[in-house]
């Protein structure tokens, strides 16, 4: 730098300071920076398939040739996919009619053996207790018992 | 065009590099920052006026920049990104004590003032180019520039 100060109460202040920016030297691009920059082309190429427009070796390109293999693959899986997704529809259909058939023969065991048991209970206690009740009634009140007691 | 493309590179880097490390006052983000419009100017380089290369590739670096600085987390204060010392490889040789007052000063002012004074000052680009880097009107690339000066003169002061 030519001068190592500014004047900064002269009246030529701002020709000196722009005088002075002008001898900050450019900063160099480090080593690494500079290998990345070189590199941007051919990364270019590689990474995006990147080929002359027009050119026959286009449909050689890494790009075209991915394509080619994913196409078939995507559209077989595709229909692999919906296949396998019919005939899991069918299933769970097949599988509700099951239950459905499945649920009605319970419901009508479980009507004909509520039945069954109401019968059996109704003739067992009842009759018994009925029975045993009228008799106590239709005995007179021992009370000489009760007074000796 | 490749080979173009590699004369950009050679001529342009260092002007690119430096405006990202003063904008940017991180090394590593500054170098991605440069990468990155680099990239951006071999996609665009067909469509991109080869006399104007510089001015086009000084004003991605800036947005480029512009949008990394806007997308730091707030807590994080721009003062204490710069892990590093605020000089170049080459300044501690070549530089004189006012050099380096005069960087820190740099790094203080605030956009556009900065890139201004960078790109104006620094750099040497024409208030025309400049103004096309910026985005800012001939008559205000000349105003701000005044003003950066003041302020780079305010802070040399309180340095005496």
């Amino acid at each position: 730098m030519k001068s190592d100060k500014i004047d900064l109460d002269g009246e030529d202040w701002e020709q000196q300071l722009v005088a002075a920016l002008s001898e900050i030297p450019v900063e160099p691009a480090p080593a690494s920076l500079q290998r990345k920059l070189r590199a941007i082309p051919r990364e270019s190429r590689a990474g995006s398939g990147w080929s002359r427009p027009g050119s026959i070796f286009n449909l050689f390109a890494p790009r075209w040739a991915i394509a080619a293999i994913a196409l078939p693959l995507a559209l077989g899986l595709g229909i692999h996919l919906q296949s396998e997704r019919r005939a899991h529809e069918q299933q769970i259909a097949q599988g509700r009619h099951d239950l459905a058939v499945a649920l009605g023969y319970l419901a009508r065991a479980n009507e004909k053996a509520s039945h069954r048991v109401s019968t059996a209970i109704y003739g067992g206690v009842v009759e018994p207790v009925a029975g045993n009740t009228r008799d106590l009634i239709q005995q007179p009140f021992d009370i000489v018992r009760e007074i000796q007691l | 065009m490749e080979q173009i493309f590699r004369q950009w590179v050679s001529d342009h880097q260092n002007d690119a590099w430096t405006l990202a490390r003063y904008l940017l006052k991180d090394r590593a983000e500054a170098e991605d920052a440069t990468q990155e419009a680099f990239i951006k100017l071999w996609e665009n380089r067909e469509s991109i006026d080869a006399l104007r290369v510089k001015a086009w590739l000084m004003r991605v670096t800036r947005n480029i920049c512009i949008d990394r600085l806007r997308k730091r987390k707030p807590e994080t204060p721009l003062d204490e990104v710069e892990p590093e010392s605020t000089a170049g490889p080459l300044d501690a040789l070549q530089q004189s004590a006012l050099g380096h007052q005069l960087q820190s000063a740099v790094r203080e002012l605030s956009e556009p003032f900065r890139s201004l004074v960078i790109l104006r000052d620094i750099q040497q680009m024409s208030y025309e180019e400049v103004a096309g880097v910026t985005g800012l009107s001939l008559p205000q690339v000349k105003t701000y520039l005044h003003r950066a000066r003041k302020q780079l003169k305010e802070y040399l002061v309180t340095l005496r």
